[in-house]
Order: structure tokens, then sequence, then C-alpha cells
């Protein structure tokens, strides 16, 4: 039997492997465009309200790998790794009418699956808070996990799943009794009266990691938490089951790039496991063997094994507990995670837009098989990577991702003006995505996953002008918030916004609870189309101006132009910052940086500046010191990680004092996270991508086209809203005018026709023509023949386009195509060698004049060789996979501006905050 | 541990290290008088009552949250600062143990005290964030909290306990959850006014407000925003005379009012700061039930309660010399002399837990410094 298991496993992992016969991709080919149509449905299906009891109709990522199995009687792919059920055991009548649906199970990467759970009973609260038992999961829930061993039937499977890193209980709050959070019962966690049974985790390299704690220098540690901890592990602690008895929730799937330790997607494991653990009534060991939840009353005695009706206390994975007997086993199976190029292969430095980050690694694996050529691709904004396009350093990339092409106007110096008037490029349309404001809200009635944001509406949370969006202290009661307008201020929840109702009037009682808005800190073209999207619509523009909406609400005064009489605030703290009775005023407001007033509505920024400079707590008691909007909401590094926050419900504030811990520098108390939002009260808000927000299984909100009034007076049938799906993008491809160039087009927010996503947006690969060497040109072409053509089919494989891209229309297609036929017939406009170091020293020194690093640049402009001559040399690039060691002399000066650029954007927001106030 | 002879020797140098130590402000606190075999110190919440303990079990020196800056507890031992609250009366009892031999009090800047206590007060249960054993969690007593407003109000003094499974309702049901996450502002007084709701809970760190907060199933994080305030952090645990106006409330220990109200009567001083508060029942259950001899005793049926500990080092309880037995005999099970002591745990307010009490087995904690 285990025999016959194996051999099934090695045929799907075979074919999974090796998806790339030519006979089996055109098999796949017509697979995935039918697929393709099933994803749409999908895709519509996220947006559909969902009560907790229901099963969504298609998962939200549903793929046709999709997978249900039985707890008992199982008939479906992975019956033979289900364990054998005992009809007499304890738990036999409460699980045998379990099924679990799990949304995707093969090219699985870093990402969220959905799974659904149905036949089950409601969770049951222990909601009194006695001895520590309170939990409002202890009856009746689903725990969930990730396992690598090679035989779910082993004795030993239990070892190889990734449980125990919420050990310390952080993040866990009240939802299930302690001792299901460890590995072991107890008895076993006492070091005083040392036993011999152990829990072990087992890595995928063969490492066994003890689960019971251990006495270091007097401390007590467990080893496992250097493998994975609260910060890090992917254990469902208890997922909830509705009324009528089903329930779904997300599960973050880890393949070894995240997780080496389970090593999901090497070589060895490329299938692992999801296993789903019911817990229901009955008792599962005996006594702290298993578990020391006890009676409430006297004699409070320890339970038994078996015992019915009772609060469920110990791990899943300990072998002294029945918990584990129970599972269901789900095979998955990953995208292989090793996949290198050639070393030795020639290396392509691509950089830009974020938006194309889940395109690149399904497509780099492909590609340097096919165009023999690592592509290296690090993100950064738009706008930085036009710069770094133009630029002539050696090192500067030849093609970069970006929603805009160069436009001399936004080029700061006169040397890249100079530079650019020189260059020809071509922009190739590559991937078409699109913004999207991604939200998980959870409440008592279960998961939200219906909610519409109207510009105005969206402009409200961007500007930080309700209360719960500035710093904000209990200690300084009656002092909070008191610079919004009065209307404001009586919003302490987002729902209480007769907007957010007129908006959202089935379901706006159930945003209850206040949100945490997880901004992208970085500049991106993606998140100027939020702004055009806003500023497209006169309501919005009009709020932004300092108008009132219907109901009196006023913007935030620290984003109205510096100047305006509305832009003063009453300000509690002194020169020497402290807390004053009685209120100064304060002129804020945005300026340029020449000093002159700002509107907000003149230009649609690319960033989501925090101007609000509110210091909270006013008054300090023990505190020693306050925090800014940015330590109450950080920003996220990138669209991806502020999704994957999203999905984890961490807004990372520090906003809570701690007078008991110790500081960095040794001194008493400290500013600490508030920690992850506890599970079903949960409310976070981000700006993301459409695949970000799949990836990670967040929700993403419909939107009203530019232009839609809401007022009083709006009935909710008047709304008409748009949700994100590949139609809706597809529509507002109609919408593309052209930018400063007219060969690459922009979907102009105020021109999408009904029915279009507003924030749909069109990323071009830039090519430098005249950087790029004849060798380079070939593989940028060779490249991007591939990725516009086979490499826009939606799909898992490597290669293929992820979920949340839609494929390039056929319009866009033909304009790849010439786009690339201009990069393949291109002729260096001088073949003629120019005076080198008569042309380049003058121009170099002079563009670099203002630049601090001037030595260290002037020797990378000097090493870097004209562009003119490179084109004309003509000779392979001599980049190659290692080329990382390159001294960095070598490198041109350009490299280091970047990194001063790079930190001088993620430290300009806080530059701006400060201005004039620290 | 301890030196017995020592001691002995030592009554003189205690009666004048006593006097300097205690200085002016002495009297209104109940320090141990005289050095004792096992010394405690940290939460304020049982200070009280294991003061109280200790005029039966006088092995017991306990030592209050709040007094002098700082307390030597044994004859020629160190003098440091007074361990103030139950996470540092756990600090200084790791820092006591010492297992290192480089431990110090405060763990930062302090002096070493190896050996200076026995047990720590608690009146919350271990923390899961520093799992372990070394330390165990014995529980004695229950406690229980319930909400405070002032007797001249006319404030609600039946309030639900609520839950999560009401937010979205609307309009928002009169419970205590619904107040403190702002959803309820006002109640509506005797003619019929609005009167508005000023929820008020005591300073941060405090144990009184993380538990008040877990009862009610609210985090820091979801009452920011709300009326909820700790007035510029100057609310004291424990105290009434803040509450002030007909629509303050503020959850209250049970326990500290009973023992407030006793404080005649108690064989060591307690101090009565209750000011004009009346207790409210929660979900229809009584905070307070008359004993047959007329007094007034804990209902340990109240929906909102917790138990409250000595905790001490795990292997001592194992120990065979004179001084681990004495402290396995005065903590250890349901016949140690803590537990016997029943009457004062009693009068003091707390609720007393049967055969619970001196368990030795369930609560266990890491050192933690």
């Amino acid at each position: 039997m285990p025999q016959l298991r194996r051999v099934t496993h090695n045929v799907l992992s075979v074919m999974l492997s090796h998806p790339k016969s030519p006979a089996q991709r055109r098999v796949k080919r017509v697979v995935t465009a039918v697929s393709g149509a099933l994803v749409t449905l999908a895709v519509m299906g996220l947006v559909v309200i969902v009560p907790v009891d229901s099963t969504p109709a298609v998962a939200a990522t549903s793929t046709n790998s999709e997978l249900t199995v039985a707890w008992d009687g199982d008939v479906s792919l992975a019956k033979d790794f289900q364990p054998e059920r005992n009809p007499s055991s304890s738990g036999y009548a409460e699980f045998n009418d379990i099924k679990v649906s799990v949304s995707q199970t093969q090219g699985i990467v870093d990402q969220t699956v959905r799974v659904s759970v149905t036949g089950f009973s409601p969770t049951i609260s222990a909601t009194q808070s006695r001895d520590g038992v309170a939990a409002d999961s202890a009856k009746n829930y689903i725990q969930a996990m990730q396992c690598w061993g090679d035989d779910p039937n082993a004795v030993d499977f239990n070892e190889t799943c990734q449980w125990g890193g919420r050990v310390d209980g952080t993040g866990v709050g009240d939802s299930v009794i302690a001792d299901n959070l460890g590995r072991v019962g107890p008895l076993d966690n006492d070091f005083a009266k040392p036993t011999t049974h152990d829990v072990p985790f087992r890595t995928a390299n063969g490492r066994e990691v003890s689960g019971k704690p251990r006495l270091v220098d007097g401390l007590a540690q467990y080893d496992m938490l250097n493998y994975f901890s609260s910060s890090s592990t992917n254990e469902v602690s208890a997922a909830r089951i509705g009324t009528k008895g089903s329930g779904y929730f997300e599960f973050e799937t880890q393949s070894s790039a995240s997780a080496p330790q389970l090593g999901c997607g090497s070589a060895k494991h490329l299938r692992c496991w999801l296993v789903v653990v019911p817990r229901g009534t009955h008792f599962g060991g005996n006594g702290d063997e298993c578990s020391g939840v006890r009676a409430n009353q006297d004699p409070y005695d320890l339970f038994k094994k078996g015992q019915a009706n009772v609060i469920q206390g110990g791990s899943p994975v300990n072998d002294q507990c029945d918990y584990f007997d129970n599972r269901i086993v789900v095979p998955l199976d990953f995208m292989p995670t090793g996949v290198t190029c050639a070393i030795g292969s020639t290396e392509t430095r691509v950089v830009g837009s974020q938006l194309m980050t889940a395109a690149m690694s399904s497509w780099q694996p492909s590609l340097c098989s096919s165009v023999k050529s690592t592509f290296s691709f690090s993100t950064n904004s738009d706008v930085l990577a036009r710069a770094q396009l133009i630029d002539t350093g050696l090192s500067s990339p030849n093609i970069a991702y970006s929603g805009n092409p160069v436009a001399a106007g936004e080029l700061s110096t006169e040397n890249q003006r100079t530079n650019f008037a020189k260059t020809t490029l071509s922009y190739v349309p590559v991937g078409v995505s699109s913004m999207v404001i991604g939200f998980v809200a959870e409440s008592a009635s279960g998961r939200q996953e219906s909610l519409v944001f109207s510009p105005r509406l969206m402009a409200k949370y961007l500007t930080q002008s309700y209360p719960f969006l500035v710093p904000q202290s209990i200690s300084s009661q009656g002092r909070n918030a008191t610079h919004l307008g009065a209307a404001n201020q009586k919003y302490t929840k987002p729902f209480q916004d007769p907007e957010f109702q007129v908006l959202n009037p089935t379901n706006y009682l159930q945003f209850q609870y206040v949100p945490a808005l997880v901004l992208p800190g970085s500049k991106s073209d993606g998140i100027r189309q939020v702004w055009r999207w806003i500023l497209a619509d006169a309501d919005a523009r009009a709020f932004l101006s300092g108008a009132e909406d219907p109901w009196g609400m006023t913007v935030n005064p620290y984003y109205l132009p510096k100047g305006t009489a509305a832009a003063t605030i009453p300000w509690y703290l002194s020169e020497s910052r402290d807390y004053l009775e009685t209120a100064v005023t304060r002129a804020v407001g945005l300026s340029n940086l020449d000093g002159t007033p700002r509107k907000l509505v003149d230009s649609p920024p690319d960033d989501f500046s925090k101007y609000d400079q509110t210091l909270m707590p006013l008054k300090l008691a023990t505190e020693r010191s306050r925090f800014d909007s940015i330590q109450f909401a950080p920003y996220s590094e990138t669209f991806l990680a502020g999704a994957r926050q999203t999905f984890r419900a961490d807004s990372r504030a520090k906003t809570m004092w701690d007078p008991n811990s110790i500081n960095a520098v040794g001194e008493k108390g400290d500013w600490k996270a508030t920690g992850a939002q506890v599970p079903g009260q949960r409310f976070m808000i981000t700006v993301t991508d459409s695949v970000s927000a799949q990836r990670w299984g967040i929700s993403t909100a419909s939107l009203t086209a530019p232009g839609t009034t809401v007022t009083a007076k709006t009935v909710p049938a008047d709304v008409k809203s748009i949700t994100m799906t590949p139609e809706s993008m597809s529509k507002a491809l109609a919408a593309l005018t052209a930018t400063s160039l007219d060969s690459v087009k922009q979907v102009d927010p105020s021109k999408v026709v009904a029915g279009g996503w507003p924030m749909t947006m069109v990323t071009y690969a830039g090519v430098n023509l005249t950087k790029a060497p004849v060798a380079a040109r070939k593989t940028i072409s060779a490249m991007l023949k591939q990725v516009t053509t086979t490499g826009q089919i939606l799909g898992t494989a490597p290669g293929e386009l992820p979920t949340g891209y839609l494929p390039l229309t056929d319009e866009l297609k033909t304009q790849a195509v010439a786009a690339i036929a201009t990069i393949d017939s291109f002729v260096p406009v001088t073949k003629t060698p120019a005076p080198k170091p008569a042309a380049a020293s003058p121009v170099a020194p002079k563009a670099i004049a203002q630049d601090p690093f001037e030595a260290a640049a002037d020797s990378g402009a000097a090493a870097a060789a004209d562009p003119a001559v490179v084109a004309g040399v003509d000779e392979l690039s001599t980049a190659r996979t290692n080329a990382s060691s390159t001294d960095p002399l070598l490198l041109s000066g350009l490299v280091i501006a970047l990194v001063i650029g790079l930190a001088g954007l993620l430290i300009a927001p806080v530059l701006l905050r400060g201005r004039g106030f620290f | 541990m301890l030196n017995k002879t020592k001691l002995r020797l030592g009554v003189v140098a205690a009666a004048a290290a006593a006097t300097l130590a205690f200085g002016a402000a002495a009297p209104a606190y109940a320090d141990p008088i005289g050095f004792k075999p096992l010394n405690g110190a940290g939460s304020d919440t049982t200070q009280d009552v294991v003061d109280g303990v200790a005029t039966v079990v006088t092995s017991i020196g306990s030592w209050d949250a709040i007094g002098s800056a700082t307390i030597q507890t044994t004859s020629g031992g160190a003098t440091f600062n007074r361990p103030n609250g139950s996470t540092q009366g756990v600090q200084a009892l790791s820092a006591s143990i010492n297992n290192t031999g480089t431990r110090t009090f405060p763990a930062s800047g302090g002096v070493s005290i190896t050996g200076q206590l026995d047990f720590a007060r608690s009146s919350s249960a271990p923390s899961g964030s520093f799992v372990g054993t070394d330390l165990t969690f014995v529980p004695f007593a229950r406690d229980a909290v319930t909400y405070a407003v002032s007797q001249a109000s006319d404030f609600p003094r039946d309030i639900a306990l609520g839950s999560a499974s009401q937010d979205a309702v609307s309009p928002a049901p009169f419970t205590l959850r619904n107040i403190y996450r702002g959803a309820v502002t006002t109640y509506a007084d005797g003619d019929f006014n609005a009167v508005t709701i000023r929820p008020i809970i005591p300073q941060s760190g405090s144990g009184t407000r993380s538990f008040w907060l877990s009862a009610l199933g609210l985090t820091e994080a979801t009452i920011v925003g709300t009326p909820t305030t700790d007035i510029g952090n100057t609310a004291q645990e424990h105290t009434g005379t803040y509450i002030k106006n007909a629509g303050d409330i503020a959850p209250f220990s049970i326990a500290q009012y009973i023992a407030q109200g006793n404080h005649g009567a108690l064989p060591t001083n307690v101090i009565e700061r209750r000011g004009n508060i009346a207790l409210g029942n929660v979900d229809t259950v009584k905070p307070i039930l008359l004993t047959a001899g007329g007094g007034v005793e804990l209902n340990t049926a109240f929906p909102i309660n917790r138990l409250v500990f000595n905790v001490v080092q795990t292997s001592r309880l194992a120990g065979t010399s004179t001084a681990d037995t004495l402290l396995r005999n005065t903590f250890s099970g349901t016949t140690s002399s803590v537990c016997a002591a029943s009457a004062q745990i009693k009068q003091f307010g707390f609720g007393t837990i049967g055969s619970l009490c001196g368990n030795t087995t369930t609560y266990k904690q890491a050192f933690r410094y």
C-alpha cells in the first residue's frame, strides 16, 4: 500500500515538474484558455458577500487544481493520504460529515489558498474569563498547518509539521486555550521534572529540533523558534465555524524560499501537505500529558481522554493527545523553487515597476532556459527606473518597467536631458494589471467581502481626515484629533460616515472596527493612478480643496495649501514640547520646494505622504517620548508586503507604552507594537495591486466611477460600483490615452467607460536602444517576444502569467510586435567613435556638480564608456551571472547616486513631515 | 537558604534598619516588622490580603508595592528598589534567584539581590511571553472585577458584559463592551436626560487595566479613538476618588472594595480610598454576597474573575533544606499555611478556591528580568 502511494506521488510530481513537452504544452494551452474563463468567474466571486455560513460558490483563487477531501470515506485524489477512521472513536460522530476544499493544490508559491470547511458544527466560545481558560474558540474549530513528510501515513508524520511557532502566545490573544500552541503537553514542558517523551520538529534537511523547552543560560528556550516563530509561521491556531457548520479561511503556503525548514518546492519536496485538524468537543488525552486544562469548579480535576463536552486543550501535533488522528491531509504541489540559470550565462539587469514582480518571478526560470540569460529584476519607483534607463553608466539597466515613458519634464539635471535627447527608446507593453484597494474585514457575522469606495471616500482616508487615522491616545482624551472638522470628529468608526453608509447600504454596520491603513511607502506610477482616479472626480477635488462634503466633513488641514485660512490647527505643545493646557494656533499646510503653497489637486502625486504632524500622547506621564503619524501607521515596503501585512492583520503600529520593558538604550519603558488584530474583529485597508491582492487572498473594494454623485439624497440604487474583474480591466483599456508619447498609452481614469476598472495600468518595458549593445538588444528582444506571447497565458506554471494580470489584448500585442521590431531593426545613429574622453569628461562633472559624492561618482563616470562608442562595439555584454562580485569601483557613479536616491525616497515622507517642526 | 543564626543576631540591627528604611511616611504602610524567613513583594492588588495572611502565617514577610523607595528584606542584605506591581515582583524574584550569578534588580543599573526574596505576589497568571517552568505560580484566592459608578448618579447598576457578536447590532445594546468600545456613549437618567458616559480605565501597565480589557474582549488598539480614558494616565487602580461625574464608570476590584470596607476591623493597615462609588451587577450577578454571620464576601460566581498567585521558584518546591521545606509548607498544597488562612483571605475580600489552592502543577513561567 505505501508502495502504491509513492508511485502515485511520483507520477504526479513528474507531470508537474515537466509540463512542457511540445504535445503537453499544446494541451495545456487549451486547458489554460478554459481556466482563464474560470478565473474570470473566480474573480467576480471575490466581491460577492459571503456570509460565514456559506462556502463561496467559486473560491477567490479557484483553479483547476481545486481539491475537496471528505473526512470519512474520501474518494478524491487524496484518499490514500487520509488516516483510517474508527467509527467507535470519540470524535467520529462530530467529524464524519466534514469536507474540506482547497482552492489550489498545484503550482503553489508563497501565496494563500482558500480552505473551505463544511459539515462541521458551530464554534463555541468560552467567554467567561476564568483561570486563564477564556477562549473565543473553545470547541468546534479548525486548525491548519503545513507539513513536508514524504509519507502522510507515517507514524512520525506529525514531526514534519510546522506547529509551535506561536508557543509564546504572540498574536493569538484569547482565540484558543494556550496549550494548543506548543508541541507537547504541560508534563513534558516541565524541565524541572524531565520526561523522555518529545514531539520534535524535523526539518526537511533532516535536523531534529526538540518541541520541549531547554534551559540556556538559565532561561527557557524553544529551539524550534529559531526555525519558525509567530512572525513567520503559517500555522492557523483556530479558524471558526459559522452557525450552519461551515466556514473558510485563507491559508498561507510557504515555499522553501520563505521556509527552508519545510523545503517545499525544492527538488526533494515538490509535494508538501496542508494538514487540517478539526477540534470538536471531546478531550484528546489523559490529563496534563496532553493538556493542563481542568474543571473550573472544585475539585478542579484534569480532564480525561474522551471526556465529552469539554474545552479543547492540547496541541494538535502531540501524540499524547488523539487530535492528529482526526486530520485531513491535502497534497500541495509546489512550483519548483530551486530553478537557477546556468552559472556563467549572461545577466540582464531589469529594474522598475513593482507591478511586474509576480510576472517576472514566473517568467524568470523559463527565460533563462529559452533566452539563455539571467534576468535579475529589482523593483524601484517608476520615476527612478526611467532616470536609470537613460543614464549612461556602465551598470545602468538597458530595460526598465514603468507605466509612463521617459519625459524631459521629470528629469532633474541638464545632463539627463542631454542624454535623453540623444537616446532612442522603445516601449513594449508587457503587462496589464491594476491598482486596487485591498481590505480584510471580519466581524461577528464573518468575513466581509463587499466594500465600496468613492473617490471622495478614498480621499478622506488618504488625507487622514478621520480621527482614527491620526495619532490618538486615550491619555489625551478631549485633545484627540481636535484639528479635524467638527463633523469629522464624530466619526470614530468607519461606518459612521453617512457617505460610507450610502455606498455600503447593506453591510455598513459590519465595519465597526477601527481600520489600520497600510500604505506603500515607495513612489509608483500605480499610486499616481490611484490619485488620478480620485482627482478625476469633481466631488473629491472639491473635498481636497477644502469644501465640505454633503454632511459637513472637511479635509485634514495639514493637506490644504499653506497659507489658506483653514490651514491652521490648535496646537498643544510648547516650543520645548511641553503640554499646553490652552492651545496655540499653528499654521500648517502643503508647500512646494520653493515655499509657494501647493494644492493637492494640481497634479496627482505618486506617493502617499502622511503630512499630519500630530504627536501623542500630549501629556507625558510615564512615557518619555511621543509617537507620530508614521509610528501610528507605518508604511509597507512594497505592494506585495502590504498585501501580506493586510492578510496577517498586522499594522505594526507601535502605540502602546509598556512601562516595564527596557528600550534599546537600556531605559525603562518603551513603545510596543499592539500586535495583530484579533480574529473576528479585523479591519485592514491597503493600497496594492491586483496580483498581490490575489496572491494573499485579500478582498478588493469596489469603486465608483469619477463623477458618480453621492449626497444625502442619493438612494443606494443610484450608486453604480465597479468590481475588479478581468472584464472591467479589459473595458478600461478602451480609455487608453496617449501619454507624452503617442506610442505609450495609459488608462485615463476620467475617460473609462461604464463598467471599466479606473485604476487599470498598462506596464511598458522601456528599452534604451542607444545604450544597449547589439547582443543585449538581441537578448532583450528575445525576452520581450516570449513574455508578450507565451508569457501572456494565464497559469501557475513557470513562464506563465500569474492570476491577477490581464493578458495583453490583441491591440497591445500588435503594438508589442511593432515595438520589438524597432528593437530588432535598430541601427545606431552614429558608428563614428566619438572623441570619448573629451565628450565624457565635461558632461559628467557637470551632472554631478551638486553631488557631495563627486569624487566617487567621478571615478565611476570615468570608467563608464560613452554610449555612442558602446553602441558601435556590438560585443557580448561582459556582465555575467556572478557579476555581483564585480569590484564596486568599476560600477558607475550612478549606482551610488541611486542608493542615495532610494534612501531619499524612503525617508522622503519623514522629511516632508518634519519640515520646520522637529 | 536563610541563615537563622544570622537572623537572631540581627534583631537590634533590624529594628534600626527598619526605622531607616521606612522613614517618616512609614506608619501608613504595612511592611514587615523585623526580618522574616520568607520575603515577597510585587502586586498591589494582593498586598493587603497577603499582609493579612502574614498576621497568622508569621514566616511571611510581605513588602508593599508602594512605600519607601527602597527596601531591605534580610539582615545585612542588599537595599534595593521596592518592586511595584506584579511584573516587577516577578522580575525581582528572578533576580533574587540569580541563576547566572550576574542578575541585578532592576535588570539595568541595579544591585545584586541574590537570596533577598522568596516569593512574588502576582495578580495575573503566567505570561505566555516567558515560556518555561522556572517559576511556579501558586494560586491561593480568587479576585473578581466589576464596574464602579458614582453613588449619586442614575448610572444603570446592572449591565450586561456584551460580546463581539453584538458589535454590528444597531442600535448598540447597552453593554460594558459597547461602553468601552465607544458604541454606547450615553444613558438616560431619571429625568430622561441623556448623560454622557466617561469610561475610565486605570493607568497603563496596571493589572486591572489589562484584565478589564481582556474580560471585555477588547485590546489597547481597539479602545483608541473611543471616549475611553485613563485621565492622562493618572487613574490609579483600586481608587474610587476620581469617579466624580454622573457619567463616570471604571473597573474596580471587588476584593479591594470589600477589604477597604472592612479596613477598621482588619489586622493590618488598609487605606480606604473608595470615594463615593457604588458597584454594579454584571449580567444580573451580584458582586458581593451576604454571609451567614452578617458580613459580606466576594461572589465567586461573578462572571469577571481571576485567580491571584504567589510565585515561587519551581526547584525549591522539591528542595530538602529547611528553608525550602518552610517555603513548601507555606505555599504548596491545600494544607499549606496560606491556604489554611481562609478566614483572612475572605476578610480581605477575596474568594477561596477550594482544592485549587496551593496547586503547583498548572501555572508555570520562565524567569523574567
